[in-house]
């Protein structure tokens, strides 16, 4: 009886060493990466400034205009980035009378420069460019002009509205 | 020796089942991360997608076991890779994030690598799985390198 019980835990124990658990399973673990490139940033550096307006008199700034809005973008080098803008339709003086603004023209360029680069209507739609590469990378300039019509009757004082655009990378 | 012989053979039926299941023959289980899951070049806002049939940027993990041994794969996942100065980035997984087959380059039978997953390793005891993924950078992530650990278990049920 002895021996068999002897016999028995020595079975058990050569069991145990062998027990499947020690190979039932098994695991390993590997890395999931990945590096993230400089976010962008936007400056609007130069408001669209219209100067002085006369009532019944329309007032146009081109993006070649020193007084032309001036957007500059800095980001990842030769990344492709969308434009979308928020436009105002009128400009208010902040007592209820509006001067109304339209006929929208821009300009973005790898360079800060109003010519040479790319001319195009900024608006709510997508506008896509791409961030400079080269000496200068990942830097973008957006020029923005448009017309206000002040009405004969338009009432003085300093008209103001807040031009907005967002950038946004493409993945491009 | 009456009673003797009925505690062996007690024993043995304790063992044999066990033995029957395999683990003690032949190869063990055997679970080796091969290669990273490399989201690589990310820009803010852009969510960036790892196919798992992706062959040079899915993760991948190699099992040796048991000829035609039905295994539990279990994956464990994080939500997000850690990066510069404690930052971090939501990773998501989908329901067809996982794969595996039984020979390098066969077809993959997609799974949810959220969830445990069973299926039989070839007949000279060879799988690999496979996982792909998404990372989702926010507009204001911070640049800089991110990781985090995928950890791959691999269990033999024995059938």
């Amino acid at each position: 009886m002895t021996r068999a019980i002897t016999l028995a835990a020595s079975v058990l124990m050569v069991a145990g060493l062998v027990a499947p658990s020690a190979q039932a399973q098994n695991s390993d673990a590997i890395t999931a990466t990945a590096n993230v490139l400089t976010p962008l940033t936007v400056v609007g550096d130069a408001d669209l400034d219209f100067g002085s307006v006369f009532p019944g008199v329309p007032a146009t700034v081109a993006v070649t205009d020193a007084t032309a809005g001036h957007f500059s973008v800095t980001g990842a080098d030769n990344a492709g980035v969308d434009l979308t803008f928020a436009l105002p339709t009128d400009l208010s003086d902040g007592a209820a009378n509006l001067l109304p603004i339209a006929a929208w023209t821009g300009h973005h360029n790898t360079v800060d420069a109003p010519a040479g680069g790319t001319n195009f209507t900024p608006s709510a739609a997508v506008e896509t460019s791409r961030l400079s590469t080269g000496a200068s990378p990942g830097e973008l300039y957006v020029y923005v002009g448009a017309t206000v019509s002040p009405a004969v009757s338009q009432p003085a004082g300093l008209y103001t509205a807040p031009v907005t655009m967002t950038v946004v990378y493409n993945g491009t | 020796m009456r009673v003797s012989g009925m505690v062996l053979a007690a024993i043995l039926l304790a063992v044999l089942p066990l033995d029957a299941h395999g683990q003690g023959r032949g190869r063990p289980l055997r679970v080796q991360g091969r290669q990273a899951l490399d989201f690589a070049t990310l820009l803010p806002s852009v969510p960036q997608t790892v196919l798992r049939t992706d062959r040079s940027r899915s993760g991948q993990f190699d099992v040796r076991g048991r000829r035609n041994a039905l295994v539990m794969i279990q994956l464990t996942l994080p939500a997000a890779l850690r990066g510069p100065g404690g930052a971090t980035m939501p990773v998501a997984f989908g329901r067809d994030d996982g794969g595996f087959a039984t020979r390098r380059n066969n077809p993959q039978v997609g799974f949810d690598p959220n969830a445990p997953y069973a299926d039989r390793l070839s007949n000279n005891g060879r799988g690999y799985v496979f996982i792909g993924g998404t990372a989702l950078p926010s507009p204001t992530q911070p640049p800089g390198s991110y990781s985090a650990p995928l950890v791959l278990m691999v269990a033999d049920t024995g059938t």
